[in-house]
C-alpha cells in the first residue's frame, strides 16, 4: 500500500528533517525562486494550515497564546488521537493536534482532554462534545467521491457520530441510469464537530472528504444579502406587511387545480 | 532509495549546456526541457545525503537560476529496485 | 510490460514536478501506461444476492481492476462499496496455497495445535480413509455418518455436483447449505403457499410499485443498489410511500414515510392485523380469492427447533406444518383477535401508523411491493410470517403483476441459483424435487444414471442438526465448503466447536482463507475462488449469470468442483453402494464413483475446447485441463434435464452457451424469452390463454392463504438477561468478513464490531460511549464497545451487534432455536445482558 506515497511517514526521523531543511535553505538561498515558496512548501509541509486542535480550542492565535505546551490533554486522551507537535512538524512546537486521517477524535462523552487543560486554552465550558468545533468536514473532491458517481459508498455518512445531522445524504435522480438515486453526502456546519471520522474512513487512496479548520473550510455569505425564505421563516410572517395580491382573470369553467393565482 | 522530482530553471540560452551537465551526473535524468529554460529532472540516489549533495550541485551548475524540489520519496532500508509492482 | 517500483516512483516524481511547473511530459507516461492492455470480460459481483453485473479487468494474469457493467440491467454500472473493491478480494495477504493437516510432520493429530503442509494426494488419502471408515455401504439408511455443509456462494455446478456426489454417490442426504441460515424460511413458505420456490416478481417491481413495505430488511445497507432504485421511485413517483418495519431504527428509516419499531416477534400480529383490517373493511378481492386461493390454517404451538430435551420442546403441543382447509368465516374469526388496539399494545407501534400501513395494502389502486430479508427469515416462526405476508397480497390479488408482489431478497450471490434451484438442502433434489417423494427420487436417479433406490428417502441432517450430530458423535466425516460456519452457526460454544473438536470426527474445510472455520478444522484445503474458476450464480430475481475463468488459482488451490470430482475418484462402488444397488446398476463393483457420476458418457460428452469471448480472447479452464472434458457444461446441461424432464415444470433455463453470451436471464426461459412475472397470463408461458392467473406449482392451480397466530419468541428478556439481542450486518462488510475484512480500506472504514445501544440504557448502566463492555447470554460472552450514536438506533431494551468481526464471535451468544418448519435459526432474538468489562 505504501508504494508510491511521497510522505513523511517513510522518513527516518531527524536525518530526513535535516535534509528537507537543508533543501529549503538551498532553495531560499537562490533567492529568485521562480515557482514560489508555496510550491516547495506544498511538498515538504502540509500540516500547518490543516492541523486540527483538540475540542474546546478557540481561534488559533488565542489558543497558541494560552497553550503552555504541558501535554496534559495528550496524556488524558484515551484513544491516542492527540499528539504534541515536534520540531519539523510545522505545527507550533509542543502544541497538541491530531491528524484525522490517522487517528480521528472519538468524541468521548466526558471529553477528558478538556478538564486536563490547566490554562483554559481548551474551553472548560465545553461539556457536550456535540458542541465541539475542531474543524469542519468538507467534501473536497466531488470528482473522486464515489457517491457523486452514483455508487453506494456513503461510508463517511454512516461512520458519522452525528449522522443525519452533521452529514446527510441528499437524494438526486441519476439521469444516466434513469432508475437509481445518487446519495450525495452533505455536511452541515451547524452540527459537524470536526472529529475526522469521515476523513479517516474514506475508502479512497486519498480522502475525498477532509476535515479542515473552520478558517479554511467556511465560506461566508455577504452581509448585504439575506435569504428571503429564511428571513420569512424566522419572522413567521412576511417582512413587509400590507402588500396585496390581485386576482388573475380566468374563465369560470376551469377544472379543479388549474389556473394561476395568488399565493 | 531516495528519489526526488524537481524543476530546474536555467536561462534559455544556457539550457542545452545545463542539460548536458545534468545528464552527466549519475542518477540524474532530464524528463523534459522547455524552450524557456525550465526542465523536469529526477534525482535517483541510494540515500538522502547523496541526494542533498546533488541538489546543491545542481543549484551551483553554470546557467542554473533556480531549483524547486517538488517531490521526494525516501524509503530507508529497502533498496528494492528490482521489486515488481503489484 | 514490467515496471519496477523504482521506475514507478521516478515516474511519479517527474510527473509531480512537471505538473507543478505546468509542463507536459511526453516521455514519462509510464505510471499511467500501466492501465493499457487490460482485458475486460463480463462477470457478476461476489457478494450479495442483488447480482450486480461487473466487468473484470485482467492484466498479466492478475485481476487489476473491475467496473460496474454500464449495461447490466440490475445496476447500470453502479456498485456498492464492497463491489468497488472486488478486484482486491482474491489477493488477501494470507491466501492459503497448500493443503494443511492438523499435526506435526504430516501426521494427523486431532489434539495438536500445529499444522503441516501436505500434498493434495495425501489430503485425498486421509479424507478417503476417514470417509470410508464412516460409511457402511450396506446400511439401508445410507451413509448417515458423513456430511457436507455447502453454500449459496457455490457456483451452480458446484452445488449441483456436491448434491449429486452426496445423494447419488455416497448415498447421504446430510448435505445442507448455509442458505439454511438465510433463506430456508422463504423457501418453506413459497413451497407451502405456491408449490414452487422463489419470488414471482422481479426487480422491475421496484420501478412499478406505488408503495414499498420493508418487513425486516435494512435495504439501505444490505442491498445498496436495489435501495437506490427504490429510492429513485420514491423520489420521482408522485404519491409513492415507503413503510419500514423493524425492531430497531436503521438506515432505511431515513427514507421512510412510515417508520415503525415493533417489539420482536410481534410482526406475526401486525400481519394478521392487516388481514383483519382488509376483511373488516370488506376490501378484499373476492373474485381473486374465489378463483385462485384456498383458505387454510396451520398447526400451532410447534416448538422452537431446540434439542428434544429442552423444556420448550417438551412443552409444545403441536408438531409440523400440516394445513387444514378453513372457510372464509373461520378465517375472519381467526384474524378477528388482531384488532388495532390489541396489535398496538402487543407490538408497541402507534395505532395511527399501523392503520396507515394497513390502508396501503387495502387500497385496491395502490401497487404494493413487500420486501424482506433476514428479519422475517431468521425467525422461529419464519415460514409463518412469510406466509402471513403472502396472505395479504393474495386476499387483495396484489401479486404476480408489475409493481405488486411479495419479494424475498437474498443475502448470498447464489442462494437462489445454487442452494435452492439445484437442491443442496438435506431434503431437496434439483428443480424443486424432494427426497421424500418416490417419483421425484426416481426422476433424479434416471437423469443421474443410477439405479432406483440409491437416493435415501429420508431427509438428511439440516445445518443446525449437523453441529448437534457432530457433538453427539453421530456425524463423523464432515466437509465444509465455501462458507465460514464456525463464525455464523448459532451457539458455537455449546454445539459447533465441541462438534468439530469431538475426537471421533474428522473435519475438512475448503476455503481460500484461514477463516475461523478453517482454524477449527482438521484438514484445510486451499480453494480457488470467484474468478479463478468458470462459474454461474442465480440472483434473487431468478436471473442466472455466467462468467469465464479470468485468472489462475493461486498456489495449489483448486476449485470446489475440482476437489469434489477428484475426491470421487477415491471411491469404488463397493465402498459406497449396497450389493443390491450395485446389482441393480449393472456396473462392476470396482467401478469408481468418478466414472459413475462424472465420466459417465453424459457429463463428459462435451470435449475439451478453446474458450473464447466475442473479441477472440482465450480463457483458461483448470477443470477442463484436468479432466479432459468441459465439466461445467456437462454438469449444467445434465442439471437442465431436471428442468425439462423432471416432474415439476416452471424452472426452465436456457442452454449453457447462451448464458456466456447474455447478461443473465430470468427463468423460466422458454423460446429464448425470460419471464418477469410468474403465474400471470401474458407474462408467464406456463399460464395458458384465458387462465388469467394460475399458481401452477399447486395441483389445483390455487395458492394457499395460511392462517398462523402470534406465538412468543423462544427466549425473551427477563431480569437476569434484560435486553433483546439482535445481530446482523453493516454495509462495509459482507457476512463473516472473510473477504471484506481483507480489503484494508473496508477494514479501515469499519474495523471492529460494536454494540449499538440506546443512550438511556447506556447511561442507566453507567456506560460511556466507547466503553469496553461484556456482552453475554446464557451461552457465552464477548467483549465489545458501546456505541450510542451512529447508524443504528435501537429502542430501549434492545441491543444490536454485527457479526462480521472474527475478533468478536457473536455466534457464541446466539441461541440455536430454529423455525421448526424451515429449520432456520433465529439470529434476531435472544436475551442478553451488558456489563462493564
Amino acid at each position: 500500500m505504501s508504494k508510491s506515497i511521497p510522505s513523511r511517514a517513510q522518513g527516518s526521523g531527524s536525518s530526513r528533517r535535516q535534509f528537507l531543511a537543508d533543501s529549503a535553505r538551498t532553495a531560499c538561498g537562490v533567492g529568485v525562486f521562480g515557482l514560489g515558496l508555496g510550491l516547495y512548501a506544498n511538498s515538504a509541509k502540509s500540516k500547518p494550515a490543516t492541523a486540527l486542535r483538540p475540542p474546546g480550542a478557540g481561534l488559533e492565535k488565542d489558543f497558541l497564546g494560552s497553550c503552555i505546551r504541558c501535554g496534559l490533554c495528550v496524556r488524558d486522551c484515551p484513544w491516542g488521537t492527540l499528539r504534541l507537535s515536534e520540531l519539523g512538524d510545522d505545527v507550533s512546537v509542543g502544541t497538541p493536534y491530531f491528524v484525522a486521517r490517522e487517528v480521528p477524535c472519538e468524541m468521548c462523552d466526558d471529553i477528558p482532554c478538556v478538564p486536563a487543560c490547566p490554562t483554559g486554552a481548551l474551553d472548560q465550558a465545553l461539556t457536550n462534545i456535540d458542541d465541539a468545533r475542531m474543524g469542519l468536514a468538507v467534501l473536497i473532491d466531488q470528482e473522486a467521491c464515489l457517491n457523486f458517481l452514483g455508487l453506494r459508498c456513503d461510508v463517511c455518512y454512516r461512520v458519522c457520530p452525528v449522522i443525519d445531522k452533521a452529514i446527510t445524504l441528499e437524494r438526486l435522480h441519476n439521469f444516466r441510469t434513469n432508475k437509481h438515486t445518487m446519495f450525495i453526502p452533505t455536511v452541515h456546519s451547524d452540527h459537524c464537530t470536526g472529529c475526522g471520522k469521515c476523513e479517516r474512513s474514506c475508502v479512497l487512496p486519498t480522502a475525498a472528504i477532509r476535515v479542515l479548520p473552520h478558517k479554511l473550510a467556511k465560506g461566508k455569505i455577504g452581509e448585504h444579502y439575506r435569504l428571503g425564505w429564511k428571513e420569512k421563516e424566522k419572522k413567521g410572517e412576511a417582512l413587509v406587511k400590507g402588500i396585496v395580491d390581485t386576482p388573475d382573470r380566468l374563465p369560470s369553467t376551469l377544472p379543479n387545480g388549474v389556473g394561476g393565482g395568488g399565493q | 532509495m531516495s528519489i526526488s522530482g524537481l524543476v530546474v530553471h536555467s536561462t534559455p540560452e544556457k539550457a542545452p549546456g545545463v542539460k548536458t551537465q545534468l545528464t552527466d551526473i549519475p542518477g540524474v535524468e532530464v524528463h523534459a526541457a522547455m524552450d524557456d529554460g525550465r526542465m523536469v529532472v529526477t534525482v535517483d540516489q541510494l540515500d538522502d545525503k547523496t541526494s542533498a549533495d546533488i541538489l546543491f550541485k545542481i543549484k551551483d551548475l553554470e546557467g542554473v537560476v533556480d531549483t524547486a524540489l517538488v517531490y521526494n520519496y525516501f524509503d530507508q532500508g529497502s533498496d528494492s529496485a528490482k521489486e515488481e509492482l503489484q | 510490460m514490467k515496471l519496477s517500483r523504482r521506475d514507478f516512483i521516478k515516474a511519479n516524481a517527474a510527473t509531480a514536478a512537471a505538473a507543478a511547473a505546468g509542463i507536459a511530459l511526453p516521455g514519462v507516461s509510464s505510471a499511467n501506461a500501466a492501465e493499457d492492455g487490460i482485458r475486460w470480460d463480463k462477470g457478476v459481483c461476489r457478494f450479495c444476492g442483488t447480482g450486480c453485473g461487473v466487468l473484470l479487468g485482467v492484466k498479466g494474469g492478475q485481476m487489476v481492476a473491475t467496473q460496474g457493467d454500464p449495461d447490466a440491467p440490475v445496476n447500470k454500472g453502479l456498485n456498492c462499496i464492497k463491489g468497488y473493491f472486488l478486484s482486491k478480494i482474491m489477493y488477501g495477504a494470507d491466501r492459503l496455497t497448500k493443503p494443511l493437516l492438523r499435526g506435526k510432520g504430516g501426521k494427523f493429530d486431532k489434539a495438536s495445535n500445529e499444522w503441516s503442509e501436505i500434498s493434495w494426494d495425501q489430503a485425498y488419502d486421509i479424507m478417503a480413509e476417514k470417509w470410508k471408515a464412516a460409511i457402511d455401504p450396506n446400511d439401508p439408511k445410507g451413509a448417515t455418518k458423513v456430511g457436507m455443509f455447502g453454500s449459496g456462494q457455490w457456483t451452480i455446478w458446484e452445488g449441483y455436483a456436491a448434491s449429486k456426489f452426496m445423494k447419488a454417490g455416497l448415498r447421504s442426504n446430510n448435505i445442507d447449505p448455509n442458505a439454511r441460515h438465510c433463506m430456508a424460511s422463504a423457501v418453506g413458505a413459497f413451497m407451502r403457499a405456491f408449490g414452487i420456490d422463489e419470488p414471482m416478481g422481479c426487480y422491475d417491481d421496484l420501478e412499478h410499485a406505488d408503495a414499498f413495505v420493508l418487513w425486516g430488511a435494512n435495504m439501505a445497507e444490505m442491498h445498496p443498489i436495489l435501495w437506490s432504485r427504490l429510492t429513485d421511485t420514491r423520489l420521482t413517483k408522485k404519491g409513492c410511500e415507503v413503510h419500514v418495519l423493524s425492531t430497531f431504527e436503521h438506515r432505511s428509516f431515513e427514507l421512510a414515510d412510515n417508520g415503525m419499531i415493533f417489539t420482536p416477534q410481534t410482526d406475526l400480529a401486525i400481519a394478521n392485523y392487516i388481514a383483519n383490517y382488509i376483511l373488516t373493511n370488506n376490501a378484499q378481492s373476492d373474485d381473486f380469492l374465489s378463483k385462485h386461493v384456498n383458505l387454510t390454517k396451520t398447526v400451532t404451538d410447534i416448538g422452537y427447533g431446540l434439542r428434544p430435551e429442552h423444556p420448550l420442546e417438551k412443552a409444545k403441543t403441536g408438531k409440523g406444518g400440516k394445513l387444514t382447509k378453513i372457510t372464509m368465516a373461520e378465517y375472519k374469526e381467526a384474524v378477528s383477535k388482531y384488532t388495532l388496539e390489541y396489535t398496538t399494545k402487543l407490538s408497541g407501534v402507534p395505532a395511527a401508523q399501523l392503520e396507515r400501513l394497513a390502508k396501503v395494502y387495502a387500497d385496491p389502486k395502490k401497487k404494493v411491493m413487500s420486501l424482506w430479508t433476514m428479519g422475517m427469515n431468521q425467525h422461529t416462526r419464519g415460514v409463518w410470517i412469510n406466509g402471513l405476508v403472502y396472505n395479504i397480497h393474495l386476499m387483495m390479488g396484489k401479486i404476480s403483476e408489475p409493481g405488486n408482489g411479495p419479494f424475498s431478497l437474498t443475502g448470498q450471490p447464489s442462494a437462489c441459483g445454487t442452494a435452492r434451484e439445484v437442491g443442496t438442502f438435506a431434503h431437496r433434489l434439483p428443480a424443486d424435487l424432494v427426497v421424500k417423494n418416490k417419483a421425484h427420487r426416481a426422476a433424479a436417479e434416471k437423469i443421474w444414471k443410477v439405479p432406483v433406490g440409491v437416493i435415501p428417502p429420508k431427509p438428511g441432517y439440516h445445518a443446525v442438526l449437523h453441529h448437534r450430530m457432530l457433538k453427539d458423535g453421530k456425524l463423523n466425516a464432515y466437509w465444509v465448503m465455501c462458507t465460514n460456519n464456525m463464525q455464523a452457526a448459532p451457539n458455537m460454544n455449546e454445539e459447533g466447536l465441541p462438534g468439530y473438536r469431538n475426537p471421533k470426527n474428522f473435519i475438512v474445510v475448503s476455503d481460500p482463507y484461514f477463516t475461523v472455520t478453517a482454524q477449527a478444522a482438521d484438514l484445510v484445503l486451499p480453494t480457488a475462488m470467484w474468478m479463478e474458476k468458470e462459474g454461474a450464480y442465480g440472483n434473487a430475481e431468478r436471473r442466472t449469470q455466467f462468467w469465464r475463468q479470468q485468472v489462475k488459482p493461486q498456489g495449489e488451490s483448486k476449485s470446489d468442483i475440482m476437489q469434489l470430482v477428484e475426491f470421487s475418484k477415491r471411491f469404488k462402488l463397493s465402498d459406497v453402494w449396497s450389493k443390491e444397488n450395485i446389482a441393480a446398476s449393472g456396473y462392476p463393483a470396482d467401478k469408481s464413483l468418478y466414472e459413475v457420476l462424472f465420466a459417465n458418457g453424459q457429463v463428459d460428452k462435451f470435449p475439451k475446447q478453446d474458450i473464447v469471448d466475442g473479441s477472440g480472447n482465450k480463457y483458461d479452464n483448470e477443470e477442463m485441463d484436468k479432466f479432459g472434458f468441459y465439466l461445467q457444461k456437462g454438469m449444467y446441461e445434465e442439471y437442465r434435464r431436471f428442468q425439462f424432464e423432471g416432474p415439476k415444470p416452471g424452472h426452465e433455463m436456457a442452454d449453457f452457451d447462451t448464458y456466456h453470451k447474455v447478461r443473465g436471464q430470468r427463468w423460466p426461459v422458454i423460446d429464448g424469452k425470460e419471464t418477469l412475472w410468474r403465474f400471470r397470463e401474458g407474462y408467464d408461458p406456463h399460464v395458458k390463454k384465458g387462465e388469467g392467473v394460475k399458481f401452477y406449482g399447486k395441483p389445483d392451480g390455487k395458492a394457499n392463504i395460511i392462517f398462523a397466530p402470534y406465538e412468543p419468541a423462544a427466549e425473551s428478556p427477563d431480569k437476569d438477561f434484560p435486553y433483546w439481542l439482535s445481530t446482523g450486518r453493516v454495509l462495509e462488510h459482507w457476512h463473516t468478513g472473510s473477504m471484506t475484512n481483507r480489503v484494508p480500506e473496508l477494514h479501515r472504514a469499519y474495523p471492529n464490531a460494536k454494540l449499538y445501544m440506546h443512550p438511556d440504557d447506556a447511561k442507566a448502566q453507567g456506560f460511556k460511549r466507547g466503553d469496553a463492555v461484556k456482552l453475554s447470554t446464557r451461552r457465552g460472552e464477548l467483549e465489545t464497545r458501546v456505541e450510542t450514536r451512529g447508524r443504528n438506533k435501537p429502542p430501549k431494551g434492545l441491543v444490536y451487534i454485527p457479526f462480521f468481526d472474527a475478533g468478536q464471535l457473536v455466534n457464541k451468544l446466539t441461541l440455536d432455536a430454529t423455525d421448526p418448519l424451515s429449520k432456520e435459526t433465529d439470529y434476531k432474538k435472544c436475551a442478553c445482558k451488558v456489563e462493564k468489562a
